[in-house]
Formats: structure tokens, sequence, C-alpha cells
């Protein structure tokens, strides 16, 4: 089998289709959901899809439906394991509870990123990020 | 179903649009085209930190600052169902095959098909499974039956 490894088609998310996925944004945002379709720019269709945020030991979760994700701002694909998936050793939350303190992990981030962004501009020569920052 | 064909299907739905810059336009889908260009109606707009709005009439918006499109969970289900409707109805109204107007055509078993690629091979449906769009081995050609040929099957030499 390790043989027919070179032999086989080129990589494709054929293999990713119809399963649960974890797909994180540029922006940082996590989702989860069903991957029904997928073209040559990696655009993503995503069912009953999940957004989950997380600070410290505790996570929640919004159910947010159908999406059409543009290629290009998708950072990761991963597959969830369905039989470990409820192994989440995080105590889960209500969403409007969590979310002032996810915005403030968020920002803080976002200020981090810019002072070290700003510094190794000005002192060692690195070229600035032009337009919205990554936000993962 | 491909990601655009999703979307082209959504026309007069509507849909939420995240843009990179965390706007968001909630209103119903126009037309969109291949760059995921799209134009919507009824639009309310509002800014990255959600405290400002604007009403819009219509508006257009460039594909490439796009992040992403909400489209109502229905209309995955609507658009399968659709194509399946679609591909009862081709099949019922049989005849020979035409090169014809865009109509879409569900190819039957034994059928030989014209098509734009290989001129110099007649496309044969091998079987019943073909016909249904599943996967098949030993593919060749490769395209959409909407474009008035078979999605996919091998070809045959004349």
């Amino acid at each position: 089998m390790d043989s027919l490894i070179p032999f086989t088609t080129s990589g494709s998310l054929v293999d990713c289709v119809d399963r649960k996925m974890l797909v994180v944004l540029r922006d940082g945002r996590k989702l989860f959901g069903v991957l029904r379709s997928y073209d040559q720019f990696a655009n993503l269709v995503l069912e009953d899809t999940v957004e989950r945020i997380y600070h410290q030991d505790v996570f929640a979760e919004q159910w947010v439906g159908l999406f059409l994700i543009r290629g290009e701002n998708v950072v990761l694909l991963g597959e969830i394991d369905l039989d470990r998936e409820d192994e989440v050793p995080l105590k889960q939350v209500e969403w409007d509870v969590l979310l002032p303190y996810h915005k403030l992990d968020t920002d803080m981030k976002k200020r981090r990123e810019e002072f070290k962004a700003q510094v190794l501009h000005e002192q060692k020569g690195f070229s600035k990020e032009g337009g919205e920052g990554d936000g993962y | 179903m491909l990601p655009l064909s999703l979307l082209n299907a959504a026309q007069n739905k509507p849909m939420l649009v995240e843009l990179k810059n965390g706007e968001t336009f909630n209103g119903h889908l126009v037309n969109c085209d291949n760059f995921m260009n799209i134009t919507l109606r009824e639009v309310y707009q509002t800014n990255p930190d959600g405290d400002r709005f604007w009403k819009l009439k219509e508006c257009y918006i460039r594909g490439s600052t796009i992040k992403y499109l909400r489209i109502p969970d229905t209309l995955l289900d609507a658009v399968k169902e659709e194509q399946t409707r679609a591909r009862e109805a081709g099949r019922s109204a049989r005849g020979a095959h035409v090169s014809g107007v865009g109509a879409r055509v569900v190819p039957q078993v034994g059928e030989v098909l014209r098509n734009d690629l290989a001129v110099d091979h007649h496309v044969v449906v091998p079987t019943e499974d073909v016909a249904e769009e599943e996967v098949h081995n030993g593919t060749i050609l490769f395209f959409s039956c909407r474009r008035r040929s078979l999605a996919r099957c091998r070809l045959r030499s004349i």
C-alpha cells in the first residue's frame, strides 16, 4: 500500500466531503460543520455549522447554519473524529456569557500583534503587513 | 454541488455577506458571477463593530472582498431536490441527444453523445450508474451535465 502512494491522485478535499470538519478562518473564527462541497479555490460549503469560542478552560457554541466560505480566508481544515468529539476537557457555557471575554481576548491579541509588527518593522527592518492582519 | 453553483441557485434568496473587513450585508441576491462578484437588493449594511447601520436599495460587492456568505439552510435541500426533479423530467422526456439549446439532458444508457472536447471520439454512456452521475472508475472525460454532455464516462474511439 505504501508503494502506491506516489501513484495515487493528487491531494484533494474529496475525502473530506460529507464529514464533520473544523474550519479556522483568517479572522480567528472556528467553525464546525459538515463539508458538503468545494472547488479549485477551496471555496467551501459547510452545512449545519456551529461557531465556537474559547476562553481559558471554557467554551461556548452558536449555531450559524449554512456557510459558503471563500477559500482564501481559510487557514486550515481539520477532520473531526466523531468518536472522540465529546471528550472535550472544557466546560460549556452560554454564548452570551462568554462573548465579552472572548472579545477581550481577541482585542488583546490584536494589540499584541500590532505592537510586535511595529517593533519588528522599526527595529529589525521587517515589512509591515498590508490590509487586515490575520486574527488567528 | 459546487460552491458557486450553490450561489447561483441562491438567486432571489436572502443572505448575509461578511466582508474581509468585518462589514456585513443582509439582502436578497440578485445576481452573481464566477468571480463571486454579487449584487444584492434591499440591503442592510452594518459596520464591523455592529453599531452603525445603512439601508441600501441595491449594492454591488466585489468577490475578492468577501469573507463568507451565510445562506438559508433550506437552500441546500431545495437545490438537491430540484436537481433530482430535473433529472427525472429529463429522463421521461426522452429522445436522441441533440447538441441543443442548452437544456439539461440526461443521457441514456448506450447513447452516443457528441461533445465539444474530444472531436475524434464519440462518448458512449456505458451504464445506468454513470447516467445517474455517480462516481465511476476509468473516467477520462469530465464535464457538466448542464453543458449537454455527460458528467463522467469512458471514451471509445470512433
